[in-house]
């Protein structure tokens, strides 16, 4: 039988800018690949708040409250926090918030804040689940703690899903361009109403294990409705820190081809920072965004 | 019990081990730290054994032994990252008999990294303190054997001083695994030098002696495959995907190959010698590029 042929992404697509060619080629015949509509701006919100953690990193839960308060009503646009609440979710939905569970976990406080939301607006606790199982949900809110990773290069937004899958192994390496199907899975397609990124700590390395000199007191919230304009924000700010760290360029190595392939091959929104509204609440010193 | 579990205490000051040794193989390593197994995988993983201090203001100090099958696998995993604050602890060999940096234990942030014989060692306390600290620097002593030869294949690395390149110690890296070279260099998702635990492999940058010279460093990768087959028949495969518009053919029966090419970063030197592989990335230009072949 004749071998097939593997399109090998390498070092030179990169080079050469032909990443998304490259991408799309190498997922030629994969499941799900399809582009849709996306919005023409996606807005993501940046919170900061310098007194969220003390020297200590314990977390100040009443400052965090209000920087999520803060952040709700600037992606929704409503007048009250409760109704941006309202805004994304239905008081009979069944919730589910996908956490990050290792190397750079979200923090418990943010979670049990989010809960608090939830139950003021007639969530009961029974219908919300820290959760794997996204088809026992009507509606997901992704939730992971800003990362890089050693096989995906960035482990944030996109690839938090992974656990969806029940296949993780099958989405590292040059197979991580594919962690945008996942999103496209029917018992995930359509759910996630709110992209919410736990940047109070964040781990500019790609690990495999924390190596607390590459972690940071950010002490931020990074949050939107389209998931590949967070995840580009997010790669954003662990770039920049990363090229400070180092005092010259520092790229993340793998390459994250996630947030690329998540625009251009599945449509899930948009990578191009042009088209990313970027708003900025709080704590400006070390934005890392520009 | 690993025997170098009982060179340590149940109690050091203030802080007691307060769990059961974990005991982690190739079975279970995913479970305990998902994908990033795949780095100790990568090299030659015997086992790992977990175990964690506790102090009275719940700090906690968590303690990893890596057991690698050779010194060479516990070399490659601290020579991922050179960087941070160098401790010495019983140094025996002379560092005039190093090409990398001598110390073997190296820490930051509340993090001790340290290879010693066929270990490597994690100690990290969960917040840094100066108590913490100098429990993991008692630990680390310890812990800390002796200090083992470098892996044979860093004596292959050349030097080029003499054509204005020089090598950064500080920058060389042992790795058997495609994964690992990624995560310093990425070449590509693919296994295209076809490594695997039966090959030793470096990689080190060089800075040029030469201001404003661009790129700025040269790349080197250097593989030592078991036999002159399995060296050629990799390059041939690295050739035929990163330089797919390269006609020369590579015959995998010769047992010497080199040749330069023009790529988006510059110049790219291959050379197969036996069954050694090497490579260089980022030669600013031709003449380069041939002083290089010559040297490695």
């Amino acid at each position: 039988m004749q071998k097939q042929k593997v399109n090998a992404i390498t070092r030179r697509d990169f080079i050469r800018g032909s990443l998304t060619a490259a991408i799309g080629a190498s997922l030629a015949g994969t499941k799900f690949v399809q582009a849709g509509e996306k919005p023409s701006v996606s807005n993501v919100i940046v919170t900061r708040n310098k007194a969220v953690m003390d020297n200590e990193l314990n977390i100040n839960t009443t400052v965090l409250a209000e920087m999520l308060d803060q952040t709700m009503l600037a992606i929704t646009g409503q007048k009250s926090v409760n109704e941006s609440w309202l805004s994304l979710f239905k008081k009979d939905d069944s919730v589910g918030i996908v956490t990050t569970p290792h190397l750079n976990p979200t923090h418990k406080e943010l979670v049990d804040i989010v809960k608090i939301s939830l139950n003021q607006i007639g969530i009961s606790d029974k219908n919300i689940k820290v959760s794997n199982k996204p088809e026992n949900c009507t509606a997901l809110i992704c939730m992971p703690a800003l990362k890089a990773h050693w096989l995906t290069g960035i482990g944030t937004v996109i690839k938090n899903y992974i656990m969806f899958s029940g296949r993780p192994r099958d989405y590292h390496n040059q197979d991580s361009a594919k962690l945008g199907e996942i999103w496209h899975l029917p018992e995930v397609k359509g759910k996630t109403k709110l992209i919410l990124v736990d940047a109070l700590h964040p781990l500019c390395d790609k690990g495999p294990q924390v190596d607390p000199r590459y972690k940071w007191a950010y002490k931020g919230l990074i949050a939107g409705i389209d998931p590949v304009a967070v995840d580009t924000i997010c790669l954003k700010i662990i770039s920049t820190k990363r090229d400070l760290i180092k005092g010259e360029s520092w790229p993340l190595s793998p390459p994250p081809l996630c947030v690329e392939a998540a625009d251009k091959v599945y449509g899930l929104g948009t990578s191009d920072f042009k088209n990313i509204k970027i708003q900025t609440i709080g704590w400006k010193e070390d934005l890392l965004l520009s | 019990m690993n025997t170098l579990l009982q060179s340590i205490p149940e109690t050091i000051g203030d802080w007691q081990q307060c769990k059961e040794v974990q005991q982690i193989d190739s079975s279970n390593i995913f479970d305990y730290m998902n994908g990033g197994a795949e780095l100790y995988l990568g090299y030659r993983f015997n086992h790992l054994e977990v175990l964690e201090y506790s102090s009275e203001d719940k700090n906690t100090i968590l303690v990893e032994i890596y057991q690698m099958e050779t010194s060479d696998d516990a070399f490659g995993l601290l020579s991922i990252d050179w960087s941070g604050e160098q401790v010495m602890f019983n140094q025996t060999i002379s560092s005039d008999e190093l090409l990398a940096p001598e110390a073997r234990a190296l820490y930051g942030g509340g993090l001790l990294r340290m290879a010693t014989g066929k270990y490597y060692i994690r100690i990290l306390a969960f917040r840094e303190t100066t108590d913490a600290k100098s429990v993991i620097m008692q630990l680390g002593k310890l812990l800390y054997k002796d200090l083992s030869s470098e892996p044979e294949i860093l004596r292959q690395i050349p030097l080029m001083d003499d054509i204005g390149w020089i090598m950064n110690s500080d920058k060389i890296t042992f790795f058997r695994s495609y994964m690992v070279l990624n995560s310093l260099f990425y070449l590509s998702h693919q296994n295209l030098l076809n490594l695997d635990h039966s090959v030793s492999a470096v990689t080190v940058s060089y800075n040029s002696q030469v201001k404003n010279v661009k790129p700025r460093y040269i790349q080197l990768l250097l593989a030592e495959y078991p036999n002159q087959k399995k060296a050629a028949e990799s390059l041939k495969h690295f050739i035929e995907e990163f330089l797919p518009e390269n006609t020369i053919m590579i015959d995998t029966v010769k047992s010497s190959y080199s040749h330069n090419f023009k790529v988006e970063e510059g110049w790219l030197v291959c050379k197969l010698d036996n069954n050694f592989v090497s490579i260089v990335f980022n030669i600013p230009d031709q003449l380069s590029a041939k002083q290089i072949i010559n040297h490695i």
